[in-house]
């Protein structure tokens, strides 16, 4: 969470948006928002209402559903990189970087 | 020899991480691997095969969807284990990484909900692994003749056993039981991911 928080930081101010989904179940939602709160998150965070299958393969439907998870989309929608398991730093900012500067770094 | 060499390769990369994800039909693996029981005995997949078919539940102690499925686990392996099912559950997660799902506290839960059935330690994740588990809790059922006909979750509402609409392994379990065919054979559900040994 502290990753996914800096990343916001870093890149908010260059087209990124980080959408927080919580799969916590709804008996659970106080302490969930509490948790988000302690962690300084001041913005609109979201709670998995529904089906599960639904939602999971709306994500990606190669997810088995196994959190926590997290899902990179480009600016028109298409799910880019699904990273399964906790999201490193590095990894995620090296992502973005691709994302939000394609032309800058042309690849080979 | 460049086929052989190029099998050899391929084989060697499915070994470092987990194997690709079992299809209907497919056997169960490394059902010889013997695990650690909560009553100190080995058992294997092999050991705990039924006459009508195995069911492999990969579960642990902590994770919150493993707690709310737990009870209908339990009921379910219970009474398909006396329906000709054999029924193990594995707990493939590293205890270093969650306190609560060591050893003692698996057989402290397998004694306070009844498991009459093994709950076992996956040394390693090996076995997990090798049915490429992403999540607990997580389900393979095997028919009488040892292949996959179901995989996936308990049904379709973790939190709310009262408010559950479509029961996915119990009509599994129902199906296999009768020698029946199984109408829907993979199903998913939100879930922890498994903390594998070694990661």
């Amino acid at each position: 969470m502290p990753d996914l928080l800096r990343l916001r930081r870093t890149y908010a101010d260059r087209g990124m948006r980080l959408i927080l989904v919580s799969g916590d179940f709804a008996s659970d939602a106080d302490q969930a928002a509490a948790f988000l709160r302690e962690l300084g998150v001041d913005f609109p965070t979201y709670r998995k209402q529904g089906d599960d299958m639904e939602f999971i393969n709306a994500l990606d439907p190669k997810w088995s559903g196994a959190l926590p998870a997290s899902f990179i989309y480009d600016a028109h929608g298409q799910l880019q990189k699904s990273i399964y398991g906790k999201a490193p730093y590095d990894q995620l900012n090296e992502q973005m970087t691709a994302l939000l500067e394609p032309a800058a770094t042309p690849r080979r | 020899m460049v086929q052989r060499i190029l099998t050899a390769a391929v084989f060697a990369i499915g070994l470092a991480s987990s194997a690709a994800a079992l299809q209907p039909g497919d056997s169960a693996p490394q059902r010889d691997v013997k695990m650690r029981n909560v009553d100190g005995r080995e058992v294997s997949i092999a050991d705990i095969a039924g006459i009508k078919g195995t069911l492999v539940i990969f579960t642990c102690n902590h994770c919150p969807w493993a707690k709310a499925w737990e009870t209908r686990i339990v009921a379910l392996g219970n009474t398909y284990r006396g329906k000709g099912i054999g029924v193990i559950a594995v707990n493939a997660n590293d205890p270093s990484e969650h306190a609560e799902d060591g050893f003692d506290e698996m057989v402290q839960r397998a004694k306070q909900r009844d498991f009459q059935f093994p709950y076992v330690v996956d040394k390693g994740s090996t076995v997990a692994r090798a049915f490429a588990a992403q999540r607990t809790p997580e389900v393979f059922l095997f028919d009488a003749s040892g292949k996959l006909v179901y995989h996936g979750t308990i049904d379709d509402n973790a939190e709310d056993a009262g408010a559950v609409k479509q029961h996915f392994l119990g009509d599994a379990l129902e199906a296999v039981a009768n020698g029946q065919p199984v109408a829907l054979q993979e199903t998913k559900a939100l879930g922890c991911t498994i903390k594998y040994y070694g990661s």
